[in-house]
């Protein structure tokens, strides 16, 4: 048994080593915008060649301590801003070297810094694969409640109810099973039973931006990274104290048709939320605590929701670092599972009337940041993710409750080893355990080993090879092993221009509920299949990303996806001629297409524009069909103006009609109407305003969703909301 | 150039806005139902038929609590809807015709149907004093029910009912 003494031994021995191994001078000094010097907050700060860097505070300042004597390069990059480099800043023996910088506006957002393409942090435009990044000030503007609503509008990224499709990788599983992974804070983050994406346990308000990488990354993640990861990255804690109270107040337009109206009172959603964070010393801390109501657009699918969360941080010295986190929430309400037909699509039928949903979610997790060496840097991170919920089918089940737990320990280390090679490592092991009543009781685990490197062969030449091998057990017929292994090129040949390709396994092990829920869905019987294998895929990405002069970012890539063994939820008929629900390793299936996107930032960044394309060609090899609930066109455009203090944004997205849903459900009389979808068109308008000018810290945002009502279905018999007029109030002390 | 392709963009963005006028998704408004003829033969005196109602159960009713209460569990439908006396099926004609729907009914829902029945209230007592007068069956010459399934959308046609009142069905409650 491990003990608390213990752990913290080892904390200060690998503090202690760090500080053993330091030695030199140190760089100094502050960071400013070119022109009015302002001070730039949240530069990142990087000593070129090495692990070591640092962000500037509040003042722009920033220090990096112990770094080696001789000749150094330093790079400085935020968003929004050209990057800049010193080379040959002379550091000496014990003493401490001034260098301050400008940096010049850019109108177009680059020079982005994520961590989710190959676990370190990375200029996106040297990363050899797609990637988006949307940050925590759209999230706001869009007053998004939950991550979902971000997605909505990430390119190559749309929503079948509550699941994430990341360029046709996934249909609708009917909330088992996720062909996406969701990491938080580069910790996996998805449930221990259905194996699902929970967006409801992070808390919005704490999510610094989120990036969302394209195409099978199973190399770096293991499974369920088949067709893509979400890394959602919570907020750091500021240098000075800070508290924010927001609070948002919504009213759902009422229904398009008379016949739709099922309540003679208005239909509300309102939400609050405090923040606080303050840091003394080498600790930091920051507390969230927010209440939502949704009296629903829906009949019984109203909401009460409660987050609680908690980050600490404790810098040991400039190199070593542990964050704590912890999470929870609470939620019950009402469950609308489809329509009880067009006529009437927004009451539930009659049988679900009653049902009703309540979860309890919680996680702890810790991660430690050390820097063993100038070369070195250590990482381990831990989570523990615990999740009861529960529903009561008043007509059929009597109450059903799952509770589970999974647990992921991983350590992993990025090591520069010379100019050409930059080594990523590491191994994870996972522990689940379950206890429901429909899915039985099981415990499954495994574990993984993975390493890549990164090999600079010239200045505008990458390659990166890499492989992840994991053993899986969740009591299946056969435990999995599984090797993913890539290769990935960027090729630079002029500033502004970067040429991608890569190719890589994907592989996803079944979720506890596809394997083994034993129960009803739909109204239909489901048999447990413990026979099921993992699905796995080959993906292959071309693309190019190009600048246009400093006002713009143009960016095009052709994807395939090869899958085998894809699991699918299907209707079957016994030999007694009943019809019930069971996953099986059905089909072969190739997904391909194309995406381009484009960024302008015109008029010093007053105006920003953006839109991006998806054509994606779904084929079920297998039946020579289409697979279900993939549209074949995704296109998003959005505006933002800035003028001041006053701001405006508009949205919009078109998604095209699937072309097969789960015809069965309609065919069989369960879904009335199941086959009634349209194309859908969504837009979105907001307009704000900062009064800090005034003297009073707080800003006004009033949002109008789906303006012009248009009334479609993500999912097989689920109206969406109609339009949407929600007032926010922010202040920040 | 630019310029021009920047307004292209503004322009294609905007008109795609505006296509999201369309209102998309809209009820059918299609009713669901069954429809048919009613033959009467051998009317008794109109102090025994106080009123007529076209009932379908979803089960065969055995509960003696009888239709009233079984309507009231939502497990039959009714129509006319209108219950006062006045709401009726025609009386003392030879035959009637009838659209029993979604819309104009009470109670019926795009289900099966596995007894329906022709109802005759004979009593004063408008709880208790109801049998079944005709039954709709697709065996000639015998009472044996047969099911109608209410299709979405669709009027079910030809549920004729043939009504004897010289010769009722059993009486199920």
């Amino acid at each position: 048994m491990v003990t608390r003494q213990q752990v913290l031994s080892v904390l200060f021995l690998l503090a202690l080593c760090s500080r053993m191994l330091a030695a030199g001078g140190s760089v100094a000094g502050r960071v400013t915008a070119k022109g009015d010097a302002e001070a730039l907050v949240g530069v990142n700060i990087l000593l070129q060649g090495t692990v070591r860097g640092t962000t500037t505070n509040s003042k722009g300042e920033y220090r990096i301590p112990d770094v080696p004597p001789g000749p150094q390069t330093l790079v400085f990059s935020i968003v929004g801003y050209q990057r800049e480099t010193r080379s040959r800043v002379v550091v000496e023996e014990g003493k401490e070297t001034m260098l301050n910088v400008s940096m010049t506006q850019t109108p177009v957002q680059t020079e982005q810094i994520v961590v989710t393409a190959s676990k370190r942090q990375q200029s996106l435009e040297e990363v050899p694969v797609s990637i988006s990044v949307i940050d925590a000030a759209a999230i706001q503007q869009r007053n998004a409640i939950t991550i979902e609503d971000a997605l909505r509008y990430i390119p190559g990224v749309n929503m079948t109810g509550f699941q994430v499709n990341i360029r046709g990788s996934s249909g609708y599983s009917r909330g088992a099973g996720s062909r996406v992974l969701m990491l938080l804070d580069g910790i996996p983050f998805l449930t221990g039973d259905t194996g699902e994406l929970n967006f409801e346990s992070i808390p919005v308000g704490q999510v610094d931006r989120i990036e969302v990488v394209k195409g099978a990354s199973s190399a770096l993640y293991g499974s369920n990274a088949l067709g893509g990861v979400i890394n959602v990255i919570t907020k750091p804690i500021p240098e000075v104290s800070e508290t924010i109270v927001r609070a948002y107040a919504g009213l759902y337009n009422k229904p398009s048709y008379d016949q739709w109206k099922w309540s003679d009172h208005p239909r509300y959603y309102n939400g609050q939320s405090v923040s606080y964070a303050h840091k003394s010393g080498d600790l930091g801390i920051a507390l969230f605590l927010s209440r939502q109501f949704d009296d629903a657009y829906r009949q019984n699918d109203q909401r009460r929701r409660y987050n609680f969360y908690m980050k600490t941080r404790q810098d040991f010295s400039s190199s070593n670092s542990l964050t704590l986190n912890f999470g929870l929430l609470y939620q019950y309400g009402g469950q609308f599972l489809y329509w009880r037909n067009l006529d009437s699509a927004l009451i539930p039928p009659a049988i679900q009337q009653t049902d009703n949903v309540k979860s309890m979610r919680y996680y702890a997790s810790g991660m430690y940041n050390g820097v063993l060496a100038d070369n070195l840097l250590f990482t381990a991170k831990a989570i523990w993710y615990h999740n009861d919920w529960g529903f009561e089918t008043i007509h059929q089940y009597g109450r059903n409750e799952s509770l589970s737990d999974m647990i992921n320990i991983e350590a992993s280390s990025t090591w520069l080893l010379n100019r050409v090679h930059a080594l990523t490592f590491g191994l994870n092991g996972n522990l689940d355990i379950i206890g429901a009543d429909l899915f039985g009781n099981h415990v499954g685990g495994g574990f993984a080993l993975y390493g890549q490197d990164e090999m600079k062969l010239s200045q505008m030449f990458t390659l990166t090879l890499g492989a992840r091998f994991d053993w899986q057990s969740i009591g299946l017929t056969e435990p999995t092993g599984q090797l993913n292994p890539k290769a990935a090129v960027a090729f630079i040949p002029v500033a502004g221009t970067t040429v991608r390709a890569s190719v890589g396994r994907g592989f996803r092990i079944p979720s506890v509920a596809e394997a083994f829920l034993s129960g009803e869905v739909s109204n239909l019987a489901t048999v447990p299949n413990k026979d099921l294998k993992p699905e796995r895929s080959l993906s292959y990405e071309a693309g190019v990303s190009q600048m246009i002069g400093d006002w713009g970012t143009f960016d095009v890539a052709a994807f395939r996806s090869d899958y085998d063994d894809l699991i699918e939820a299907g209707l079957i008929v016994s030999s007694s001629n009943i019809p019930y629900i069971q996953w099986r390793n059905v089909t072969k299936a190739r997904v391909q297409g194309f995406e381009t996107s484009l960024k302008l930032g015109l008029f010093q960044g007053g105006l920003q524009y953006s839109l991006g394309y998806t054509y994606v060609y779904p084929e079920d090899l297998t039946k020579n069909d289409l697979l279900k609930y993939r549209p074949r066109h995704v296109f998003y455009t959005n505006l933002l103006m800035q003028l001041g203090w006053v701001s405006a944004g508009a949205d919009f997205r078109y998604i095209s009609r699937v072309d097969r849903i789960d015809e069965e459900l309609v065919q069989l009389g369960i879904i009335p109407d199941g086959d009634e979808r349209v194309p859908i068109y969504v837009a979105d308008f907001r307009i704000g305003a900062d009064l800090s000018f005034t003297g009073v810290p707080v800003s006004v945002t009033v949002n109008l969703n789906n303006a012009f009502q248009h009334n479609y279905v993500e999912l097989i018999g689920n109206l969406m909301p109609p339009r949407t007029y929600v007032l926010t109030l922010e202040g920040r002390f | 150039m630019n310029r021009i392709r920047i307004a292209t963009l503004l322009l294609l963005s905007i008109v795609l806005l505006w296509s999201g006028c369309d209102t998309g998704l809209a009820p059918i408004n299609e009713p669901s139902g069954f429809s048919g003829v009613i033959r009467f033969k051998n009317w008794p005196p109109p102090d025994s038929v106080r009123d007529l109602r076209i009932v379908a159960f979803t089960t065969y009713p055995t509960d003696s609590a009888g239709i009233l209460l079984t309507l009231l569990s939502g497990n039959a439908a009714v129509y006319p809807p209108n219950l006062n006396a006045s709401g009726s099926l025609p009386k003392f004609v030879d035959s009637a015709p009838y659209t029993f729907t979604t819309k104009d009914g009470i109670n019926l829902k795009v289900q099966q149907y596995n007894y329906i029945v022709v109802a005759q209230l004979y009593g004063p007592n408008s709880f208790t004093d109801w049998r079944p007068a005709g039954v709709y069956t697709t065996e000639p010459n015998t009472f044996n029910p047969s099911p109608v399934r209410v299709l979405l959308h669709r009027i079910v046609p030809n549920i004729d009912i043939e009504v004897d009142f010289h010769n009722p069905p059993p009486k199920p409650w």
